[in-house]
């Protein structure tokens, strides 16, 4: 299967959820068109488009283009991706001083592979850096935490 | 015509003020990193900035906002000459002649053209918006729902029809960002739409945080493999100046690109990388040593400098004179100034003249600080390059964090921007244009509401579309643009195939 084939595919599903979805919400009429209009005149757009993918990328000939590894090396894409979601978590509860001192010591250390003093180093002085920046002295409001900063 | 002139000079007195001085050159400073930095393009840039401007007057945001934009431009053309990587999308055309004569010594000359081209096209280009903006803002307060409603599906089309990648591909985005435009309360009837019980749903799908995610993040998952020391040739100041033939040779690019470039602006999409691309092919048309193209001509570094920052200003008339951006960077501006309470339209030079005049003249002085910052300081930009991605990746990643907490205080938009990185990570490696999306995405419930208004106004009665002269001339080019799309592909398959120059 290629990876055209597997694109149009999810999009297929997706205009097919959007459809059932449209359909459940007030479609009104022509001359008072209800919150359900557009999005099903978009979703079924959306089927026909992904329907010509899925069909053209039967009949395409380069199945066999990308000889690469598709997906390549996850690993670290995954790390930054965890990394990232634990910090959300923390965002609000712990503060952004300490959330982002130890979210760019996680990142340092895990995915950039510095030594870990380094690492700690760089994410304080990175943490503090963007706490005085932008808190300080741009007055963005970010969330203090239990620690109050 | 004599109203622009007094317009631009009262622009004038209001963007040499010290404030919007200080922050067009800011502006113009970060545009040129981000621009340098390969990776982070204007839209990155503008979107971290975007927080910074919450404290200040809208004039002075707007001001240091567009100093990114073009300044990105001008940064871009740097690593394309001198390391044959394009720091931002636009340049990836430079890359090719640009190169070639910084590996034959004339990295300098490259580098001072492109400067000097970039100028030329980005003033040309304020000129054009300076006349022709105030004209087609005019113009378009005649528009009613409907035609506004079709002159969204003609840019819809339009993004389609002028985009790199497959039709097909880039129209499934489209209709994808018009989907995600949908979800949120309904602003006609209160609806709640697909919100799932989520009350941060309820205002729709933040721009930024999906911005944010497509381009920052996404970006950030696909490069990390990034990591190589890079090699950079580093020209000398004294070898900046081009010599007599090659100043001769860019007079024609350099007046071709602005025009093309200006002209290309005002289509939707990605018209600043397709103006680059079509002065190359433009200039490579015109030569009469078209052979020689791609092995270091200076019309090759030229045409597409001009016409990239030319198209800049090309893309802001759209934005400003209808309120309806043409570019991902373009409609974070767009949030920018709604933030600030000001809606870019029609109305927009008659009600707040001072942004708009303020901003038109401040590009003037944004072109020369530009010009001043990249030339000398070329040596200092490039030692950027020199800061490793494992480094600069995680603080990306905080300003993204700290750019989209900051809007609305929503730790619910974070973790959107977090699964919109995601699926930008994913719909890249599926070789899909994320740009048209995000267009979508903010052209969705102005395009809803169009369609909507324009059918109870009508009583249901399709004909509303096809009822005024404007809107005939707007569906036809669409229907065109629709037929041309289909076509394309299909005659592209018929052409006899031909060995890639």
């Amino acid at each position: 299967m290629n990876t055209d084939r597997v694109s149009f595919s999810g999009l297929f599903v997706i205009a097919l959820y959007g459809l059932l979805s449209s359909l459940l919400m007030p479609l009104g009429e022509f001359q008072e068109p209800g919150p359900g209009f557009f999005p099903l005149c978009l979703s079924l757009i959306l089927v026909i488009l992904s329907g010509l993918g899925i069909i053209s990328s039967r009949m395409s000939t380069h199945d066999a283009s990308r000889s690469e590894p598709f997906w390549g090396n996850m690993k670290t894409p995954f790390k930054i991706v965890a990394a990232t979601a634990l910090a959300i978590f923390a965002f609000e509860p712990v503060g952004f001083l300490a959330t982002s001192a130890c979210f760019l010591t996680l990142l340092f250390l895990w995915v950039s592979r510095y030594p870990w003093w380094q690492a700690v180093a760089m994410g304080l002085a990175g943490g503090l850096a963007g706490w005085f920046s932008f808190v300080k002295l741009l007055g963005v409001p970010m969330p203090g935490g239990f620690l109050g900063f | 015509m004599i109203d622009a002139f007094v317009g631009m000079g009262q622009g004038f007195l209001i963007a040499i003020t010290p404030q919007n001085f200080y922050y067009c050159f800011i502006g113009c400073l970060f545009g040129t990193v981000v621009g340098v930095l390969p990776g982070v393009g204007p839209l990155a840039g503008i979107s971290l900035l975007l927080p910074a401007t919450f404290g200040m007057d809208p004039v002075s945001a707007l001001i240091m906002l567009c100093g990114i934009y073009y300044g990105a431009m001008y940064g871009g053309s740097t690593t394309s000459i001198l390391m044959n990587i394009p720091g931002e999308a636009a340049s990836v055309i430079t890359c090719i002649d640009g190169y070639q004569m910084a590996r034959k010594g004339r990295a300098g000359a490259a580098l001072f053209i492109s400067a000097w081209g970039s100028f030329i096209g980005g003033n040309l280009s304020v000129l054009g918006i300076a006349l022709l903006a105030p004209a087609l803002a005019g113009f378009a307060v005649k528009f009613g729902p409907a035609e506004m409603f079709a002159i969204m599906v003609m840019a819809m089309l339009l993004v389609g029809y002028v985009g790199s990648g497959s039709v097909l591909k880039t129209m499934c985005m489209v209709v994808l960002g018009l989907f995600l435009g949908t979800i949120g309360m309904d602003t006609m009837t209160g609806y709640l739409r697909m919100t799932y019980g989520i009350k941060e749903l309820a205002d729709g799908i933040g721009f930024i945080p999906v911005a944010m995610g497509l381009f920052g993040i996404g970006e950030i998952l696909s490069s990390t493999q990034d990591t190589l020391v890079r090699d950079v040739l580093k020209p000398k100041l004294r070898e900046l100046l081009p010599n007599r033939q090659e100043l001769k040779r860019s007079w024609g690019p350099i007046g071709r690109g602005s025009v093309l470039g200006f002209f290309l602006g005002l289509l939707p999409g990605a018209a600043h990388i397709i103006a680059g691309f079509a002065s190359y092919a433009l200039e490579k048309k015109l030569s009469k040593h078209p052979e020689e193209f791609g092995h270091g001509r200076i019309e090759g570094v030229a045409g597409p400098e001009t016409a990239n920052n030319a198209a800049t200003g090309g893309a802001m008339i759209p934005f400003l004179s209808l309120g309806i951006p043409s570019g991902p960077a373009t409609a974070v501006m767009m949030v920018a100034l709604l933030i600030h309470g000001i809606k870019p339209g029609p109305l927009l030079i008659q009600e707040n003249p001072e942004v708009f005049w303020g901003v038109i003249a401040s590009m003037y002085i944004g072109n020369v600080m530009l010009l001043i910052l990249n030339l000398p300081l070329v040596g200092i930009f490039v030692n950027l390059l020199r800061i490793p991605f494992r480094l600069l990746f995680p603080i990306i990643l905080t300003i993204c964090l700290i750019g989209v907490y900051s809007v609305n205080s929503s730790p619910a938009e974070l973790w959107i921007m977090l699964i919109s990185g995601g699926v930008g990570f994913v719909l890249k490696r599926f070789q899909y244009d994320l740009a048209p999306l995000i267009l979508a995405l903010i052209i969705g419930p102005m395009m809803e509401l169009a369609f909507r208004q324009s059918l109870m106004m009508s009583g249901g009665d399709f004909k509303v579309f096809v009822a005024s002269p404007i809107s005939i001339v707007l569906i036809s080019v669409s229907v065109l643009l629709a037929l041309g799309s289909v076509a394309r592909p299909l005659l592209a398959n018929r052409s006899p195939k031909t060995p890639l120059n």
